[in-house]
Order: structure tokens, then sequence, then C-alpha cells
């Protein structure tokens, strides 16, 4: 058996394998893998006499592992930009002492940029080549040839016919680069900088920024503007120039070398083209920067950065690196994130709730899942209880003054997070700080966020605690308690039709009655839609689906398990009752009005639902939008129910698509083998010959379930976006006809939620535009709705 | 490209406990194959009212939940203090382990572990008493679960512990 790993093989060209004791080599190479990994992390030594071993070390084991240590290299480049200045020292270092292992670094590097950039890994490209340029300091990579780089990088700009957020990226990557390089690069090679500023400058003017709006966390540009990205990145470049390109907060181990590597031999970059563009390129979407502090934020201590200043833009950059390499370990993650380096002179906790915050709020979404930050935030309190929970507080407080203005989706995110976070510190909140809210109508943004909050922190608790942890004045926002409503029950009206069969249903099912009995006890409802009984009773019935379903809830009320259990073991009864589209909104309907005190029970109960197939999609989403539920279409569970709904639709597709997918490797799998097999016996042919035409027939009802599915999910979609359009044209003709302003809080809410229906699902919603601008988003629709078709449109144009 | 630095991107909260369950149906290698699988999780130290309603909050932050299972005193048939989580997707089960183990849930520390599967018997505490085997020898006291521990002192069993 050998014991050689696959990446050996690559060495068997540049040495031969001496085969000692197999488990030597790979020792030997994972303790390489550790050193470099290691370098710059807590130690004894200072970072330049550990980078000076490391550097002895490595250059004494090139003869015999040249190949594994340019591969962890290039891969520390790529993954671990946070400690870019380490690696490109250490580089340096080596380049210093053996020449041609500074070319085959930088020829490896070229060859993980075309790579990166042809597998859509657009932020691994950028860290890439800031390395590069980096490298320029470290007198590896010869100026000239960094700014030939990047004078075709710009050129991009002048291609046609490109998405925007292509040449986007490929500015973008040049002015990132230079809070590292600029300086070095303007004493080289002014004249060609000036003029590389100058196009961009020219490109950044005439670019179109309809999709800001949509990315912003807060419409209001006070107390801190939310720029675009790219602007923010070049006034930043700007104040750097106009400083002299002095930048003070980069750390820059390579200057304590500079004797050693003024004295080595650079390399010239090789001329890089920018691949072309493909309709599989998917480059990054557009940002918008997030701010919430500023230097008054931060009482004593050193004082924050300016938000045009570089030293902004590299202290954000560092921390979301921090983020982007150890969001698993969340212990490890806070760890790092409190030892920045040069953590003494920024106010460093400040830094640190902002970037979380800025990533919990990124529309169109956060680079990680939601609860990985509630994670690493108490992660961050635990390792600095004097210091991080008051900080956290502020921003909270500073959040909630500016509820006013805050994208509802932010808010969404903000009221599970702060719920979330509650919980784990016993509910303890200074809630009479808000004592503001409670003076306002209810439904505006600060009594609606705390109402919010307070169900949450209540389904993660129970309802009397949420009585106990806020004060008596607070009781109008105070949640229902979640006991259900039955119709039928003692007090219910004698006359109510219904009663009496709801008892016997009741009776029935506590006798453990099978589905077809209770379906005949069912047959004696009367409908009240019908004047004629003869059809046989098998249509839409109201009533019948009432006495039923609110029994059967009533019965399984106890808790979440035995409501699963009851909708499960009468399931035909659902199902017949429930045939069609009218039935399953009734369910609904009926569904609501026993839970109404419990919107997480209606949660579950219509995922359940769904999943049984009981009710489809579209008719949650008709459901939602129906004027039973006007009442709670502000609501946050509303949506929630929503967002569930399209995921479940999606995951559905999803599904289907990859066992055709699989289905299709088969198939070519056995016409592989065909071909290899062919000469073999006859009835092996015709045994593998079955089995193919299996495929193939299996392949055909797939790709049939498939495009029904893709039907039913843009069916899904139309609808939802329908009835949107509907409700928010009415609301603006009526407003238009009667002189009152639109901008009510029931609008915000409602534009937003439209807005939050396509950034949350739009990698979905980008397959069906063409038949979503045909029918729907015309030019004819009030431009109020239009602009968040179109400001949608302009995020991957 | 392919070259991964297993010397720093660990992914500890994930990994498989020392903990095996004494009444699994195989072998311990069959065992492990199924908790490196697994998408269902055991919790502990639950409180004995924490109710399904709060463990499926709590857990969907994660991702979609399948099923919750309560588990019960064997003789008393109530909640006693632990919990199965199953979800659709070990990915969701992944996050549940790095998120949300360790952290509170009806004010107390809760922790979760792979689990092989859920299977009808295992919803039962396995202690003399009826309930999980650490209340049986637990000395300090809980409110939260039943007071004092059981500890009938010939109740000595070597587990390695929860």
């Amino acid at each position: 058996m050998s014991r050689r790993r696959h990446s050996d093989e690559s060495d068997a060209g540049s040495q031969p394998h001496k085969r000692r004791r197999t488990s030597e080599p790979i020792e030997i190479e994972d303790r390489l893998e550790s050193l470099i990994c290691r370098v710059g992390e807590k130690s004894t030594s200072s970072l330049e006499s550990n980078l000076e071993g490391l550097a002895g070390v490595l250059e004494a084991d090139l003869p015999n592992y040249k190949s594994k240590i340019l591969r962890i290299s290039c891969a520390v480049a790529r993954l671990l930009p946070e400690k870019l200045t380490v690696y490109t020292t250490l580089v340096g270092l080596l380049n210093a002492r053996n020449y041609n292992f500074g070319g085959e670094f930088v020829e490896a590097m070229i060859r993980q940029l075309k790579e990166t950039l042809k597998s859509n890994l657009y932020s691994e490209a950028v860290y890439l080549v800031r390395f590069l340029s980096d490298l320029v300091n470290c007198h590896v990579i010869a100026a000239p040839s960094m700014v030939a780089m990047f004078e075709n990088f710009v050129s991009v700009t002048q291609e046609e016919d490109i998405p925007q957020v292509r040449s986007d990226w490929y500015v973008y990557v040049v002015l990132s680069s230079l809070p590292w390089v600029g300086k070095e690069l303007y004493e080289k090679k002014d004249v060609e900088m000036d003029r590389l500023l100058n196009q961009i400058e020219g490109y950044l003017k005439r670019r179109q920024k309809t999709h800001v709006p949509m990315l912003q966390v807060w419409t209001a540009e006070k107390p801190h503007p939310q720029e675009e990205y790219l602007d923010c990145l070049w006034a930043q470049v700007q104040k750097l120039k106009k400083d002299r390109w002095q930048e003070r907060h980069i750390l820059r181990p390579y200057i304590a070398f500079d004797s050693v590597l003024c004295e080595a031999l650079q390399h010239n970059l090789p001329p890089f083209t920018p691949p072309a563009h493909s309709d599989d390129a998917v480059y990054p979407m557009p940002h918008v920067v997030f701010r919430m502090f500023d230097y008054t934020d931060a009482p004593e201590g050193p004082v924050m950065p300016g938000s045009h200043s570089v030293e902004r833009f590299v202290i954000e950059e560092n921390l979301r690196c921090i983020i982007k390499s150890h969001w698993r370990e969340r212990k490890t993650c806070a760890a790092q994130l409190l030892s920045y380096p040069g953590k003494n002179k920024i106010p460093l906790n400040y830094h640190i709730v902002e970037v979380i915050f800025g990533e919990l709020f990124q529309l169109p979404s956060p680079p990680h899942i939601d609860v990985m930050y509630t994670a690493l935030l108490i992660e961050l309190c635990k390792l600095q209880p004097g210091s991080l929970p008051q900080v956290l507080a502020q921003a909270t407080e500073m959040m909630y003054m500016r509820l006013d203005t805050m994208n509802t989706t932010c808010i969404d995110r903000l009221i599970n997070w702060f719920s979330h976070h509650l919980s784990n510190f016993q509910f303890r909140w200074s809630w009479d700080d808000w004592a503001d809210c409670l003076t306002q109508d209810i439904e505006k943004p600060k009594p609606k966020f705390v109402k919010e909050v307070l169900d949450k922190c209540m389904r993660l608790s129970y309802h009397q605690r949420i009585v106990d942890i806020v004060p008596p004045s607070f009781s109008a926002l105070i949640p229902a308690d979640p006991v259900c409503s039955y119709k039928y029950g003692e007090e219910a009206d004698s006359s109510l039709p219904g009663l009496a069969m709801a008892t016997t249903v009741g009776n029935a099912i506590k006798n453990r009655a099978s589905n077809e009995e209770i379906l005949i006890v069912l047959k004696d409802v009367p409908n009240p839609n019908q004047d004629d009984d003869d059809d046989g009773g098998d249509g839409f019935n109201p009533l019948k689906i009432e006495v039923f379903l609110q029994t059967l809830l009533h019965l399984a009320a106890k808790s979440f398990s035995h409501s699963f259990s009851a909708l499960a073991k009468f399931h035909e009864v659902l199902k017949t009752l429930t045939d069609s589209d009218e039935g399953k909104l009734h369910i609904l309907r009926v569904l609501y009005e026993f839970w109404r005190n419990h919107p997480q029970m209606i949660s579950v109960l219509v995922d359940k639902l769904i999943r049984t197939q009981i009710v489809d999609c579209a008719a949650v989403a008709n459901w939602i939008f129906s004027p039973e539920m006007a009442h709670d279409f502000t609501r946050f569970y509303v949506w929630e129910i929503l967002h569930s709904t399209i995921r479940k639709m999606n995951k559905h597709v999803q599904k289907i698509q990859n066992e055709l997918d699989e289905a299709k490797v088969k198939l070519e799998k056995q016409h592989n083998k065909k071909q290899r097999d062919s000469g073999d016996e006859e009835d092996m042919e015709k045994n593998s010959e079955d089995e193919e035409g299996q495929l193939e027939e299996q392949i055909e009802r797939l790709q049939e379930k498939v495009e029904s599915a893709q039907s039913e999910q843009k069916n899904l979609f139309l609808v939802i976006f329908q009835r949107f359009i509907m409700l928010l044209t009415e609301h603006l003709v009526r407003c238009e006809t009667s002189g009152v302003d639109l901008n009510t809080t029931w609008y915000k809410n409602g534009i937003e939620r439209l807005q939050q229906i396509f950034l949350m699902h739009h990698v979905i919603i980008q397959q069906y535009m063409g038949t979503l601008e045909n029918l729907l988003f015309t030019a004819e629709l009030d431009h109020h709705i239009l602009a968040v078709y179109q400001q949608f449109c302009a995020l991957q144009l | 490209m392919s070259i991964k630095l297993n010397a720093l991107f660990s992914d500890s909260y994930v990994d498989i406990s020392q903990y095996r369950d004494q009444h699994f149906k195989g072998n311990r290698y069959e065992q492990e194959k199924l908790l490196k699988q697994s998408c269902s999780l055991y919790v502990g130290n639950l409180s004995f009212y924490t109710t399904e309603e709060q463990v499926h909050e709590l857990f969907s932050k994660s991702g979609d939940v399948k099923r919750i299972v309560i588990g019960l005193d064997k003789v008393k048939k109530t909640a006693c203090g632990f919990c199965f989580v199953e979800y659709y997707t070990r990915a969701d089960a992944e996050h549940a382990m790095r998120f949300i183990n360790g952290t509170r849930l009806d004010d107390r520390i809760i922790r979760t572990d792979w689990d092989a599967g859920f299977k009808e018997g295992r919803q039962f505490g396995r202690g003399k008493s009826g309930g999980q085997v650490r209340d049986e020898y637990r000395q300090d006291y809980d409110p939260a679960r039943g007071g004092y521990g059981k500890l009938d002192p010939t109740n000595v069993i070597f587990t390695t512990g929860t």
C-alpha cells in the first residue's frame, strides 16, 4: 500500500522520492505547515526574530521541500489575509536568500490568481493581488510591473457590454491595494499612477448607482451616511494621496529588514490580462459601507479614525478577514479579534462591534449565518466583561434611537439578535430608558420593535417571565398569552353552526376513529355555501373544515408534538377536505383563528401542512395577502412564514434538480462502461441496455418533475409580486386622490417587505426576470414600485 | 489550490465527543460512523420545565428543525431534562453545535452532542429512579432538575459522564 499522498506525485519530477521511513517526509511537511501558519502569533520572541528564524529554516528545507513550501506560502497568501504583511516579509526574506524561489513563488501566485478568477473566488483574488502589491514593498516585485498590472485591471473599465459589477471589481482591487503599496508606486511611477487614478475617477463618475438605496441599512444621511463602497474607498484613497501616502496603521515587519531586502533582486510580474467576461462569471455584489460610530462615541482612550481615513478601511478589512478565517471557532475568533495588532491605538471594542453589526445587517445577506454573530458577541463579552458589554449596550441604544429610518430587513435581524442575546443574560435591560416608545402609535417603529422583541423573548421563555421583566407601564407591548381560541368550547353560543357536530367529531377522535369513520361522520355537516345537497357533499365545505380542524387542534393543543401527531394521524381527512384551492385557503384561515395568540404555533403548523402537502406554497402566499390577515400584515411572524415557505419551495426544486443531475451522471457512467465493455458477451450487453433504458426513463420522468416544480416556483413568485403590486398600488392611488402623504408607516413596511423578497431570494428570482418584467414590472407600474424592481436589476448589472 | 492548511482551520465544535451510547446496537466503529454523518443532536442540562416550544425556537436559529423528542422520566413520564433535536440537513446541525452548544436556554447553559439517531425507547432516562443517570448521583441542589440528586449509594455506574 503506497503511503504517498497525491500531493507527492508532483514532487516526483523535481526530486527522486527517497524511500526512507515513509512517515518522515509527511511529518516534516506537517511541521512546515504548522511553522508557517503559526508565525506571527503570540510568542516570547519578537516577530522579527521569529521571521528571521523561520526564513533560515525554510531556506535550509528548500532543496527537499520547495514544492510544499511554495504551496503553503501561496495558501497563506490566499487564506490568511489578516497576516498579509507577516507573510510578504517572509517571502521577501526568502527571495533575498534564494532568487529562484522568489521567481517561482511569483509564478505560482499568478497561476493561483488565474484559477481564483476562473472559479468566481473574487474575495480571495483581492487578497492575492494585495499580497503581490505588498511584495513590491519587500523588494520581491518591481514596482513598474505592478503598475502595469494595475493598468491592465483599470483598462477593464473601457470594455463594452460588460456588467458594471465586473469593472467595479477590477477598480476595487486596485484601490484596495493602495493603502499597502501606494507610497512605493507613487515614488517610482507617479506619472503613470496619476493617469491611473484619473481613469478611475472618470469611471466612478459615470458608473450608475441605482442599487444603493436597496442596500442601505438606514435611509437617513445623518449621523453617518451609508456610502456606496467604491465611493467611500475612493474618498479614502484621495485623502491618503493628499497625506502624501503616509500610512501609519499597517504593521510592516519588512521595514526592520530593509537593509537585507533592498539588496535583493526583484522580479517582474508577467503581463497579466484579466480573463474575458463570460456568462457564468458571478462577480461580487456591490455593498454599502456600514458605519455606526465616529470619534465622538468612544468616551475615553484612543480616537476612532475618521470615516474617510485609510486606517478605517484597513482596520475594517482586517477585522472582517479575521471573522472570515475563524467564524467556525467562536472562542478563537473572539480572542483573535481582541488581540488585533495595534489595538492600543484604536478603540478596538468599537471597531469590533461596528464590523460585527455591519456584517449582520449586510444586504442582501450576511456573509455568515446570523446566529454566529450572536454567539461571537457573547464570547467577546466573556473575554472583556468590563468593557465590551457597555459598548454593546451603547450600540443597541443607538440603533433603537434610529429605528425610524432603519431598513425593515435589518430591523428583523436586530430583533432576532437582541432577543436571543437577552435570553443569555437573564433578560436584563433598562427598559425604562425606552419609555418614550409608550407614547407613540403602536405601529411606529420603536414600539413595534419593542413588541416584537418581547414576542421573541417570550418564545425563548414563557409569558409570565415577560410580564416580570418589563415595567408595568409596558403592558401594552407585552405579547398575548399564547392560548388557543376554541370556538366550540363551553362558552359557545348554542346557536353556533356546527357546535353539536364538533362534539360528535371530538368524541369520535377520542374513541380512536379512523380517517374513513371521521369522513363519514363529517358527511352530515351542512354546507353553508350550497343550496342543493345532491352533489354528494364532496365540494368545498368551509364548515366541515372548521368543525374538524378546530376540534382536532383543540384536542392536540398541548404541544407541538401533539399537534404534529394529530395532523399526521388525520392526514387523509385533511387532504380530502382541502382538495380545492378554496379548501387550502380555508384551512389556513381556521388555523389562524384558532391559534391567533400563538404565532409560533401558527408558523410550525403551516410548515407541517406544506411538508405533508395538505396546502401548497401558493395557498400560503394567498392567505398572507388575504384581507383576513391585513391586521397582522406588519407583524414579523407573517414574513417569517412567507420566507420559510419560499425557501421550502426553492429547496424542493433544488432537490429534484439534484436527483436529475445524479441520474444523468449515472447514465454517462453507463455509457462509458458500455464503451469499455463492448465486445463482451451478448447478455451483459443486453443487461446494460436495460439499465440504460431504465435510466433514460427515469431521467425523462425527473425532467418533467423539475419542469413542473420550476413552474410551481415561478408561479409562487408571480403570486407574491402580483399581490404586493395590487396592495401597494391601492395605497398609492388612495393617497394621491385624497392628497395624503403616501409615506405612512404601513407603506414603509410594505415597500420594504417587497424589497426583502428580492433581496432574500435574488439568486432564484434572477432566473425569472424575463417573465417578471413582461408580466408585472412594466413601465405602466407606479414608479415607486417600479423603482424597487430597477434597484434590484442594478445589483448585477 | 487544493491545500487546506489543516494546521489552522479547525472546526472543533463539530467534532464528536468521547460519549458512546452503551445501549447502541452495533459496534464502536458503526456508532462513530453514524455520529459523523448524523443530523441529530442530544441536548442536555435542560431544566425539567423547558418546553418543546422553547427548544424549537432556539434550535431553529441554525436551520429548519425536523423533529424534537423531549426526554422523559421512565416512571413518571414527565420531562427529565434532556431532548433530541433532529435537523433535515447535517449542515444545520453543525451550525447548532458551533453556535448554540454552550449557550443558554431557559437561563441554563445547555450542552449538545451528536446522536446516532433516535430510536424508540431512547427518549427515556436510564437512571435507576427513572430520570437521567446524572441526576442519580448529583450532589448539588438544582431546583430546575428536581432538587437534590437521588444519590442511591448502590447506584455506582461507570460512564464517561454527561
